[in-house]
Formats: C-alpha cells, structure tokens, sequence
C-alpha cells in the first residue's frame, strides 16, 4: 500500500488532521500541532514533528542546529544568505533546503552540485508558491525546472498548510506536478511517496 | 618512364570522372526528390487530415466547506480559475461543463476533454476558497461514462438514485 506524506504542515488542528486523514494521507510533518489528541482514530496518522529554520547567516543557522538532533525531529533550512545556504547543505543535521521567493536566489549551479554530493533534495511548498505574484511564480518555476530536468535532482512536494483548506490531495498534486514540469506521474509521485519516506527512515523512523 | 607517365594520366583521368560522376548523381538524386515531393504534394490535394476524435471525461468531485454552496456559484468559481490559469485558449480547448450538482450532498460531475481530464482535476484542487468563504474541492473519480459518474456520485453518501 502505497504511504503518502505531507512533508509539512504549519499549524495542525483537529480540523486539519480530520482531512489528512480523509484525503488518505498516511504521515503528516507539523511544525505547530494544537489539541490533536482528541481526534478519533489520530492512530491512522503518524504525526512528526518538523523543525524549519530560517537563517541568513551561517553563525545562526548553526546557532539554532545546536542540539537539534536530541529529538526525533526533521529539519528544513530556508536560507536567507548564500553562507547559510552552503552551510546547509554541508550540514548532515539538515535534511532539506526550502525553495520560495527568498532562498531561490542563492539557488544557483554550485548550490544544486552540493546539494548532489550531500544528497538534500530541495522541498517545494505548494501553498507558499501559489500565494506568490505571477513574476516571482515564474522565477522559482525556472529554477525548480532546471533542478529536475537538468540536475535530475529528487525533490519533495508538501503542503505548507495553515488551515484544513489548504491541504492538497496526493493524486491532484501528481497530476499537477507532471503538468505543471513536463515530467511523468510516476516521478511526481516519488515526491510524494518514496523521497520523503527516505528521510524518515534516515532520522530512525519506521514507516510501512 | 613514359608508360608510367601514361599510367598516372590515366589514373587521375579516371578519379575525375568517378568524383564528377558521383557528384552528378548527387545532384540528379536531389532534384528527383524534390520532384517526388512536389508529385505528392498534388496527389494529397483533397485529401481530409481526419484527427483523433476528442473524447469526454466526466470528473466527480466533492465540496468541503463550512457553508452549502449553488451549482451557479460552484461553476462560476471553477470556470474563473481554469481561465486564470490555463487561459482561454486552455479552457476553449478543455471546454469544460459542469453537468450536475447536488447542493444537498455537495457533489458534482464535470464534464471534459480527454487531452485535459488529468490536468483539470489536478487544478480544481487548488481552489481554496469559493466567494470567500473557505472549501476544499476533492476530485474523487474520473471516469468515461456518465452512467458510472452518477453512481460515484451518489455512492460517496451511500445514497440510492430513485
């Protein structure tokens, strides 16, 4: 049975969690989880908890990482400086780097060969890409374009939901993504399925 | 000496007319192509470039939210945001129709274009809100008769089609 992730959701209520379960969802990433216990059948979801950094220099980002790893947690980096966003990929207590209208600019060739040699993929937070102006939209498209089609770098779809609207359900998102990058369903859907399942296992996590 | 004079002589002799010969062909094939080209160009005159025919797709989806909306308001909200974001060209190509929608259940069918049943269902995802007022639109089944979309439909409230 194939276990779809929502790599990461902001805020999640009972609501929110009530709909990831319907939509099929199997893991769930959240920054922010409110009063989640209450929930009937909570057991079907995995909820973990995601840390996202946002740093603009590499003294502070390794300020913030210190002592992380203590818990079971995932760590995304948004870099705000080129410094930051080569420490993050060099940094094995980081697991992915956040692509959006700010961090796409320190995004360039030596970034996504570093990336590489550490093996990070780059997530892709849907809500935050469709809320932005048209000419940013583009910029980031441009940019993830030339990561998957020229590098052939995995990447990882999430949600960045705030609210219970805001969640995607995993067909639409394939559907969407092989539209949207020319790509085929089968690889929009590794960055549902097999990407994200990866680094769990890679921060000791079980997931069937 | 002189035989061997004569030998190169008749040794280059002989290269250039294989190379001019060669050369001529070449240039003799070209120009008979080009004829055959022309000669089928007014043979396909008349002739109907018959394409493939275009197929329907009906999308069954499904209306979360707070509050019950029209089936006017529902297509208005999906025909502005397949136009925002496909364009008109798109939306003239996939010409979509929303055929059915029950405001009691919050269900519907939408009927499409093959070429454009996976992409439409993939876009009508990201509505987020609808006059307002926060929904969350699930494609559920995409399917090639309408027969099939109904029963889906009224399947998701396990209510029998009287």
């Amino acid at each position: 049975m194939r276990v779809y992730v929502d790599f990461w959701i902001k805020r999640l209520d009972t609501k929110t969690l009530e709909t990831v379960m319907d939509l099929g969802y199997s893991v769930v990433l959240c920054e922010n989880a409110v009063d989640i216990n209450s929930v009937k059948g909570v057991k079907d979801v995995a909820v973990i908890s995601k840390v996202v950094i946002e740093s603009s220099s590499r003294k502070d980002l390794l300020n913030k990482l210190k002592g992380i790893k203590s818990k079971k947690v995932v760590v995304s980096v948004k870099p705000l400086s080129l410094d930051a966003a080569r420490t993050a990929a060099h940094d094995t207590r980081v697991d992915t780097l956040i692509i959006d209208s700010t961090s796409v600019k320190f995004m360039d060739k030596h970034q996504f060969n570093l990336l590489k040699q550490f093996s990070k993929p780059i997530e892709f937070p849907l809500n935050v890409w469709l809320k932005l102006p048209l000419h940013r939209k583009t910029i980031v498209f441009q940019k993830l374009y030339a990561y998957i089609h020229t590098y052939k770098l995995p990447f990882i779809v999430s949600s960045g939901a705030s609210a219970w609207n805001e969640v995607f359900e995993p067909r639409s998102i394939v559907y969407y993504i092989s539209n949207l990058f020319g790509v085929i369903q089968d690889y929009a859907l590794l960055s549902i399925t097999s990407y994200p399942k990866e680094i769990l296992i890679k921060n000791g996590f079980r997931v069937q | 000496m002189d035989q061997l004079l004569l030998t190169l002589i008749l040794i280059v002799i002989s290269l250039i007319i294989s190379i001019s010969s060669l050369i001529i062909t070449i240039r003799l094939n070209s120009k008979l192509r080009k004829i055959t080209i022309v000669c089928k160009a007014y043979s396909n005159l008349g002739k109907k470039v018959v394409e493939s025919k275009v197929r329907k797709r009906y999308i069954v989806f499904k209306i979360i939210a707070e509050d019950k909306f029209s089936k006017n308001t529902v297509w208005e909200s999906i025909k502005s945001f397949i136009v925002n974001n496909v364009g008109e060209i798109g939306f003239v190509n996939a010409n979509p129709e929303l055929i059915y929608f029950d405001e009691d259940i919050q269900t519907g069918v939408l009927r499409i274009t093959h070429r454009y049943s996976k992409f439409v269902a993939g876009l009508i995802n990201l509505i987020k809100e609808i006059n307002g007022k926060k929904c969350l639109i699930i494609p559920v089944k995409i399917t090639g008769t309408l027969r099939k979309a109904k029963k889906t439909m009224y399947a998701l409230t396990e209510r029998k089609i009287g």
